[in-house]
């Protein structure tokens, strides 16, 4: 059954994994430019390059096609770097990966400005974060600038619009029943989000297990959600979170109200 | 499999003595075996970052005090070359067409698509013949424009704005290039103080609040009158089709980082990136490809383009860019602007203001309505080689 998952796997641990659909991660682009040559491409669904202060060099030209995903650490000192990296667009999509850190909406207006795409790497954000991720949030929706997808919004955004249920699980690629994460010491877990508290180990959940929690406290966005934001912590405040989720399903609708009243060619619309 | 672009400087002979050029002229040009080398190196660079095409931007000096014959040895040779090693090439001309005639016709339709750009200024105060002034340069270049375009020659036009173009403002210069010289396609660069210096270069740069309120009526002034009439007008254009489109088909002096795009060879083998570097800035140079091995090595161990490529993070930390709602159309401008104004690279280009000013005029007129097409009744345009070079 493991084959089933995708596998997010240190680059040298990448042949230990040859059956399964892998994302392969590495601060060095040379060790992830060997594993572009060497492995099934079929099988690569990503490669992870997990510090900018390398040269991209050695991973523009192998594995054309293949997504590459540039994993920020810390947004604000490691911002200046995104420009290094703008060559392998010639070849891949490109995806930067952000944490929801203080400062971090800087990092993801350049990222978009150099027409990378964006994950906002998010756990349990406070309310300064919450703020910050409003004001990107705006920006995804409403500035001229912002060509890019933004993550989780812009999937968020479609769902509600189409209408569809899509999970945050999904869109984030930390659905527990489709992703495991390989250690760099090689040992196999579901995720960051399933640590047990004391930080002594991991927790496979079973299906469903925080939407229960969800459900009794009457969530309207648990078909999106799904308890995303109720881990690690239980005790997360999701209040500051919901209020994003609001602003999506409103501009979805207001989205879906233009085209409509385009369709039936209002005047007003024209 | 993307493409390669090389501006390549075959001579840097001149038969005009224009006061504001920023290229230290010579006699020297480039023998025909030495173009040999330079194309193997390039396509041997252009194989190790896989590229398939290669775009050539032919500029000076004057191109066409080369004669037609060495054009012709030079294209079939290049022609050669790319077809051993599966590459297409594409062939774009700058020129000033002082010594156009029509003898010029067979290779500028064969090797060029019968298609140049060429320069000219409203008013025109700098732009000389050698043995005469500016308003002998006109005559001649006028009767030369409508010579090439009589022969089906489509001819794009590149013009740089002066004091007295400010002065006399956006309208004038508008109905000189549409009206009275007729054409649908041409563009407007930025001056800078390249070069030795000379009576004119104190007057660069312009005054920037100036150029902005001309740049940002100009904008105004194509989008009432030329874009119906499918007039083709750089970089408003462009602008125009990202702001309602999203794409990023932007001059040089405005991509993230030129550095990535293109290098320039002038007729010695130097190279660095672009023409104003290679000619009058010897120490900004990446080596010289006659002499080194392979070009992929130069670049990568030059100093000169390293710095280069580490500018606009370094500006997005000392400057103002990443507080600038247009940080994604221009990454701090032009380095050469920034260069020869300041003498240091690692500042925003010093026409800031003044493109802050056009951004926002096109984006209000996009979000007013008046831009409401991507201009497509106005053709593809002339590539000329600003499409890549500052000049």
């Amino acid at each position: 059954m493991t084959e089933s998952f995708i596998h997010n796997v240190p680059a040298s641990m990448a042949s230990g994994h040859g059956d399964s659909n892998l994302i392969i991660r590495s601060r060095d682009p040379s060790e992830l430019a060997e594993c572009l040559c060497s492995g099934n491409l079929q099988r690569i669904c990503h490669v992870q390059v997990t510090g900018l202060d390398s040269e991209p060099d050695p991973l523009v030209e192998k594995g054309p096609g293949v997504p590459v995903d540039l994993v920020v650490g810390n947004p604000l000192e490691e911002l200046p770097l995104l420009y290094r990296w703008t060559p392998l667009l010639t070849n891949h999509p490109v995806r930067a990966t952000i944490p929801v850190a203080a400062g971090f909406s800087k990092a993801v207006k350049l990222a978009v400005a150099l027409n990378f795409a964006v994950k906002l790497d998010v756990l349990q954000p406070g309310p300064p974060l919450v703020e910050e991720l409003h004001r990107v949030l705006h920006a995804y929706l409403h500035q001229t600038a912002v060509t890019q997808p933004v993550e989780y919004f812009h999937s968020l955004l479609l769902a509600f619009y189409r209408r569809e249920r899509l999970t945050l699980w999904t869109v984030q690629e930390e659905d527990p029943g489709l992703y495991r994460h390989v250690t760099d010491d090689g040992l196999v877990t579901p995720g960051r989000r399933f640590k047990v508290p004391d930080g002594s180990g991991y927790f496979v959940p079973e299906p469903g297990f925080v939407i229960r929690e969800c459900e009794s406290a009457r969530c309207e966005h648990i078909e999106h959600c799904a308890g995303y934001f109720r881990l690690p912590a239980r005790e997360y405040d999701c209040e500051g979170v919901k209020s994003l989720f609001r602003v999506l399903k409103g501009a979805a609708e207001d989205l879906r109200s233009d085209l409509d009243s385009y369709d039936s060619g209002s005047p007003k619309a024209r | 499999m993307g493409s390669f672009s090389l501006i390549l400087l075959p001579t840097l002979r001149c038969n005009a003595d224009c006061d504001y050029c920023f290229e230290r002229k010579s006699e020297h040009c480039l023998e025909i075996d030495q173009l040999g080398i330079i194309t193997g190196k390039v396509m041997d660079h252009m194989e190790s970052i896989q590229r398939d095409s290669l775009c050539i931007y032919w500029q000076g000096g004057e191109v066409l005090t080369l004669p037609p014959d060495w054009y012709r040895r030079a294209y079939d040779l290049i022609g050669d070359m790319a077809e051993a090693r599966g590459k297409r090439v594409f062939h774009y001309l700058q020129s000033n067409l002082l010594g156009y005639d029509a003898k010029w016709n067979g290779i500028i339709s064969e090797m060029f698509g019968n298609s140049a750009g060429s320069s000219m200024d409203f008013p025109n105060l700098h732009r000389r013949l050698k043995a005469g002034g500016t308003v002998e340069y006109n005559l001649i270049w006028t009767r030369k424009l409508r010579e090439a375009r009589d022969a089906g020659i489509k001819v794009g036009i590149i013009a740089i704005p002066n004091s007295k173009t400010l002065e006399l403002g956006a309208e004038r210069f508008y109905s000189y290039f549409a009206d009275e010289l007729g054409l649908s396609d041409f563009q407007v660069n930025t001056p800078f103080p390249g070069g030795a210096g000379g009576e004119v270069k104190p007057g660069f740069p312009l005054d920037e609040a100036g150029l902005g309120r001309f740049l940002s009526e100009l904008a105004e002034i194509w989008t009432r009158r030329g874009l119906e009439a499918g007039v083709r007008l750089g970089p408003f254009h462009s602008l125009s089709e990202y702001f309602l489109n999203g794409t990023k088909e932007l001059n040089c002096i405005w991509r993230d980082n030129c550095a990535n795009e293109f290098v320039c060879v002038g007729p010695r083998g130097h190279v660095a990136q672009c023409d104003c570097w290679v000619t009058s800035y010897p120490d900004h140079r990446f080596g010289n490809i006659l002499d080194e091995g392979s070009l992929t090595e130069m670049l990568r161990k030059s100093g000169a383009r390293r710095d280069l490529k580490s500018r606009p993070g370094i500006l997005i930390e000392r400057e103002d860019c990443l507080e600038c709602e247009y940080l994604s159309l221009c990454h701090g401008g032009c380095p050469v602007r920034a260069f020869t104004v300041y003498g240091d690279l690692m500042r925003k280009d010093p026409y800031c203001g003044a493109y802050r000013r056009l951004f926002q005029t096109m984006e209000n007129l996009v979000d007013s309505g008046h831009l409401e097409f991507p201009a497509r009744g106005a053709g593809g345009g002339t590539q000329t080689a600003a499409a890549v070079a500052p000049k």
